[in-house]
């Protein structure tokens, strides 16, 4: 392993193995400090941010990509905590899925978070992925992009310039799209702080286990308020105001759970793709969305 | 190299020290998992090959790197049917590192077309291209990277045409012709009796139509090779299911004699027949002939996708009738089945299934016809059960159509209508040794069992849970003619014992059983014996492995060529010792001359440099003659049976299918090796439960839309059942070697059928097509809450 230095190995064209590898051929800095890492990433226009690679490697395997200079941010250990700041969970940007499953802070501060855990992708990849590159990825099926939407947390984007704080919302802008500028670095996602009284759910259906979602539902159910959200429908998750309108100041029982349920399907426009129709997905958000109501509110709707 | 080769051909590790130290390591495991008995055959003996696969450390062709070696590159059509007006490769052979850049023109007359039934593929497209992914052009370069860029420089014009894209297409009036024999591969019609009357006459008849996509076989290492001069043999390392047939072909491709050309398979990372066809062989041997330079080719997975054969997608229209007490009286089968561009194996999938039509049934009266066509799309071929998997889906289908509709158990209907021992079938061929009613004993207590336990748990939520069964009859070896296998045993001084065998182990672990077989028929240890399978020039043609023949066949020949070992090495040190032959013997890898011991190697030793004399031989050829215009005679030697029971659960809201857990109960003669029986068996649950869940190919205007794993689905571990249970029932086939016959290919085929039935006492849907994804699922459903 490269020691933490900032030392920017160069790629070598001499490199008689370099066309043995699948990625272009880029040059590669490990740098010992954030601020390090942000005076690289500004000194350079095509440079990338590597860090857990579960999405980036594979662009990188394919040549879909060919950045200049890749920063690995691996051995920043302030990037890499878990903590809780004014009742709120916070979770740096190089967090690994494999730690947040592993943390009973987050079972007890953020349950809906440790329970959706299990549905991104495999362990052997949550032992790899990160928050931080999950969310800069920004894809519309991710699981954790969508929590953190349902449950309004903050992005902390940070350059030489200073830093910024986003809600979820502007921070994700479409698929694969996110308001990160070519030197910011995602370097902590902030949540609010979790409610005792908090009821939620989850459901997701993929094609197999492990799969990236064909739909996928969430919801939040606080004293005088209901959030609902799927994911996998559009272009990135999105809370469903027409659906949560519905709910708003009435008695949480059948009839109101199948009403938001419907207006959830009608109110998305899902693309149709080779896994699944549109019509499928949208007859799903109705099922999933009815399921989450179901599961958070105790109230039965099929016997 | 070529020594190496020599003594590692199948193992293709980093030389011989490697080698031994493997096999030191392998002597202590056989004898932990034989110990206390004196025989190998039965026994649950690991595979040798697993030891250094799992450590990673197998050579597959891909990782095999010589000095001075090139790699190659195809340019491929872009198009699915197109006419080729120029192609230019000027700026592409000046390219930096090229050296050879190669096209239909660089081909001989008589080497220009090639393939595995009828020589009707160009080596590279000169006039017409008829499929996206058709080779037209390769580069061999120094670096991958360089012949990768030499592509960008080759211009080609086409003329597209407008494809044909479905069978029905292919067959209308006017259709453009593909090829020179039009656009018909296969148009065979089977009677037996009068189908429409006997349907008339039934108390029930069942319709249906019955599809399913093209799959993918998935294997999990692309198509490799490297060719490369051995002296002035022309050698070419490649994973294959039959070297000898490559080995023929490129004589006639280069125009090299026959001893001047070596095929020698790698190690192999799966094949399920799409390791049959030619993908690099003729290329990269022409492009060693030409620059004199090793080339080793490696095809990426979106062209293993666009240019390997698929499994047909066929349209099966399906009438089966029945009386009232259960008893099959008739079936239509009508099948139409896309060929895709060019031959490959479409025709003895064709008369494969013609002749499975009515298996594992006995049926008075069948009227069956297939029809498969060329179309625009990747040719279709040879696939783990020769397309007899779609005819199951459809006949098992039917058959449990007709037991809901009398209200019988489906085990029953299936016990009514058995094949038995002495059934003639619709070909004429008086059946021998069935096993097939043993299957539907075994499973039925658990079927009975699982049922009651089922009853008692409540219904809620959208769960629904069903039990489905489906069975299975298959023939062993080619289909009606004779395919011999041959095995020939050496030894030398030091007591190393060679078996060649004709088939090569494409990853099922048939090298192992041969061993097993050879080593009690010779008498000795079988640590002592390696297997020497896939190599042209170390063999007999034996014919691929494929069509579940291995065991049978090459199993019989190890075991005839066992004992003449056996005879051999006794004259032999008899006549060395001047004793006689009768105070000689050879047993359990111990040898007695009158009364007193003597261990192998020390015979060995004493019968010196004759050891290269004893050359024992085995032959095994059962004559199978099929008239295949009528179809009539004894197309196999004999035939595996199985019965399989799911248990499927089904969320009704969404679609999903669960199968939490399986039984597959079978009829394999004796088994070998049980653990490599096991394993072949789950595997096959596993394959199945794909193509019935998941997998297809989705192509659109002759494109393949999802060329690769991502979109591809795969079962993976996580998705196949908790619990798949095999069972084996007691049947020994005294025509087969120590009563064992083939089993692993056929256990795929009622996985979709079971699972289809499981869904039906679920939910009261029947699928007709597959996959059975959660979508369509859904959507019959819904079908059916809208007509209630």
């Amino acid at each position: 392993m490269w020691s933490a230095s900032g030392r920017r190995l160069r790629a070598s064209s001499a490199n008689p193995r370099a066309d043995q590898v699948k990625p272009p051929p880029f040059d590669y800095a490990k740098p010992a400090s954030l601020s390090e890492a942000l005076e690289l990433l500004a000194s350079d226009d095509d440079a990338k941010i590597l860090a857990g690679g579960q999405s980036f490697v594979p662009v990188l395997n394919f040549r879909l990509a060919s950045p200049s200079l890749l920063i690995d941010i691996n051995g920043l250990a302030e990037l890499g905590r878990i903590s809780l700041v004014d009742g709120g969970l916070r979770l740096g940007a190089i967090v690994r899925y494999r730690d947040l499953e592993d943390s009973e802070l987050v079972a007890a501060e953020n349950p809906l978070l440790a329970h959706a855990l299990h549905h991104i992708a495999h362990y052997q990849i949550r032992n790899r992925g990160t928050v931080g590159g999950s969310s800069s990825h920004a894809d519309p099926s991710a699981e954790f992009p969508a929590v953190s939407a349902l449950c309004g947390a903050e992005y902390v984007l940070q350059s030489i310039r200073g830093s910024r704080v986003l809600p979820a919302d502007e921070f994700f802008l479409g698929a694969l799209t996110t308001a990160l500028e070519a030197d910011e670095i995602l370097t902590e996602i902030r949540f609010p702080p979790w409610p005792r009284d908090r009821r939620w759910a989850f459901e997701e259906i993929a094609p197999r286990l492990g799969d990236f979602a064909i739909l996928g539902a969430a919801v939040l159910l606080d004293p005088g308020e209901t959030r609902i959200l799927v994911f996998g429908a559009g272009d990135r998750a999105s809370r469903l105001p027409r659906a949560e309108a519905a709910l708003r100041g009435r008695t949480l029982d059948k009839a109101a759970i199948l009403e938001a349920a419907k207006l959830a399907s009608e109110e998305i426009e899902p693309q149709g793709d080779i896994h699944a129709t549109a019509e499928y997905r949208k007859a799903m958000a109705e099922v999933l969305v009815e399921r989450c109501l179901e599961r958070a509110s105790g109230v039965k709707v099929v016997a | 190299m070529a020594s190496e080769l020599d003594v590692g051909e199948k193992f293709a590790l980093d030389g011989l020290d490697e080698q031994r130290h493997w096999q030191e390591v392998y002597r202590e495991i056989i004898g932990g998992a034989t110990k206390g008995s004196d025989v190998f055959f039965g026994h649950s003996i690991p595979r040798n090959d697993v030891l250094y696969k799992v450590r990673g450390r197998a050579k597959y062709a891909a990782n095999v790197t010589m000095p001075g070696m090139l790699h190659g590159v195809f340019l491929r059509s872009p198009h699915p049917y197109a006419k080729i007006k120029r192609v230019d490769v000027s700026k592409a052979k000046t390219a930096p590192g090229v050296q050879c850049v190669l096209t239909a023109w660089d081909v001989r007359e008589e080497g220009f077309l090639v393939g595995s039934l009828f020589e009707d593929t160009p080596v590279l497209a000169k006039t017409v291209v008829r499929h996206v992914g058709e080779p037209v052009v390769a580069v061999a370069a120094e670096t991958l990277a360089q012949a990768e860029a030499a592509l960008d420089l080759i211009e080609v014009d086409y003329e597209p045409m407008k494809p044909i894209l479905t069978p029905q297409e292919a067959i209308a009036p006017g259709a453009p012709q593909l090829h020179e024999q039009g656009n018909i591969i296969a148009d065979f019609t089977k009677t037996r009796g009068d189908a429409e009357a006997a349907l008339k006459a039934s108390d029930i008849v069942v319709e249906g139509v019955y599809t399913n996509d093209p799959i993918e076989h998935a294997y999990l290492e692309s198509p490799a090779g490297i060719s490369f001069w051995d002296g002035d043999v022309l050698t070419l390392l490649v994973c294959t299911q039959y070297p000898h047939f490559h080995h023929k072909q490129l004589a006639r491709v280069t125009g090299l004699p026959m001893e001047k050309i070596r095929v020698v398979q790698s190690v192999i990372g799966g094949a399920f027949g799409g390791k049959i066809d030619v993908t690099i062989e003729c290329a990269a041997s022409l492009m060693t002939m030409k620059t004199g330079r090793p080339v080793k080719m490696v095809l990426e997975r979106n062209e293993v996708f666009s240019s390997t054969t698929k499994r047909h997608a066929m349209t099966i229209r399906h009438r089966l009738g029945a009386t009232k007490d259960g008893r099959l009286t008739a079936l239509d089968m009508d099948v139409l089945c896309d060929g895709g561009a060019y031959n490959s194996y479409s025709l003895i999938v064709a008369g494969r299934c013609i002749i499975h039509s009515a298996m594992p049934y006995d049926i008075p009266a069948i009227k069956t016809h297939m029809k498969t066509t060329f179309t625009n799309h990747v040719p279709s071929g040879a696939m783990r059960s020769f397309g007899v998997i779609k005819l199951g889906f459809a006949t098992e289908s039917q058959l449990n159509k007709i037991a809901d509709q009398l209200g019988m158990s489906p085990i029953e209907i299936r016990r009514i209508n058995a094949v038995k021992s002495g059934t003639v079938t619709m070909t004429g061929q008086v059946l021998q040794d069935v096993g097939f009613i043993k299957t539907l004993d075994a499973l039925e207590p658990i079927y009975e069992a699982r049922r009651k336990e089922l009853a008692a748990k409540p219904q809620t939520g959208p769960i629904r849970t069903g039990l489905g069964i489906a069975s299975l009859g298959y023939g062993i070896g080619y289909s009606g003619v004779r395919n011999p296998s041959t095995a020939r045993i050496e030894v030398d001084e030091t007591g190393l014992v060679i078996a060649n065998c004709g088939t090569p182990d494409v990853g099922t672990g048939s090298d192992m059983a041969l061993a097993q077989i050879a080593a009690d028929a010779a008498g000795i240890d079988i640590a002592r014996i390696r297997v020497v399978s896939g190599d042209s020039t170390k063999t007999d043609d034996s014919g691929p492995t494929s069509a579940s023949r291995t065991t049978y066949f090459s199993g019989s020949a190890a075991r005839i060529a066992g004992n003449d070992f056996n005879r051999q090495f006794v004259e032999a040190l008899a006549a060395k010792l001047g004793v006689s032959k009768g105070v000689v013997r050879l047993n359990d890898d111990q040898v007695l001359v009158n009364n007193s011991p003597m261990s192998f190697e020390e015979a060995c030793k004493t019968i010196g440099s004759a050891t290269k004399n004893i050359v024992a031989y085995g032959k095994f050829d059962p004559v199978n003659q099929l008239d295949l215009k009528n179809f009539e005679g004894d197309p196999y030697p004999t035939y595996t049976y199985a019965t399989h029971l799911a248990e499927v659960e089904v969320d009704i809201e969404t679609g999903r299918i669960e199968v939490p857990n399986y039984w597959a109960a079978h009829d394999a003669g004796t088994l070998v090796n049980p653990m490599g029986a096991v394993g072949q068996i789950e595997g096959g649950v596993v394959m199945g439960l794909g193509m019935a869940l998941w997998e297809r190919i989705v192509r659109k205007d002759g494109y393949i839309q999802n060329p690769g794993y991502r979109d591809y689905l795969l079962p993976g571990a996580k998705d196949t059942p908790t619990k798949i249970e095999t069972i084996f029932v007691d049947n020994p086939d005294p025509t087969g070697p120590y009563g064992a016959k083939g089993v692993a290919e056929a256990s795929i085929i009622p996985v979709p059928a079971a699972i289809a039935a499981g869904l039906h006492e679920a939910t009261g849907v029947r699928p007709a097509k597959m996959p059975m994804d959660a979508e369509t699922v859904l959507d019959l459903l819904d079908r059916k809450e809208a007509a209630e």
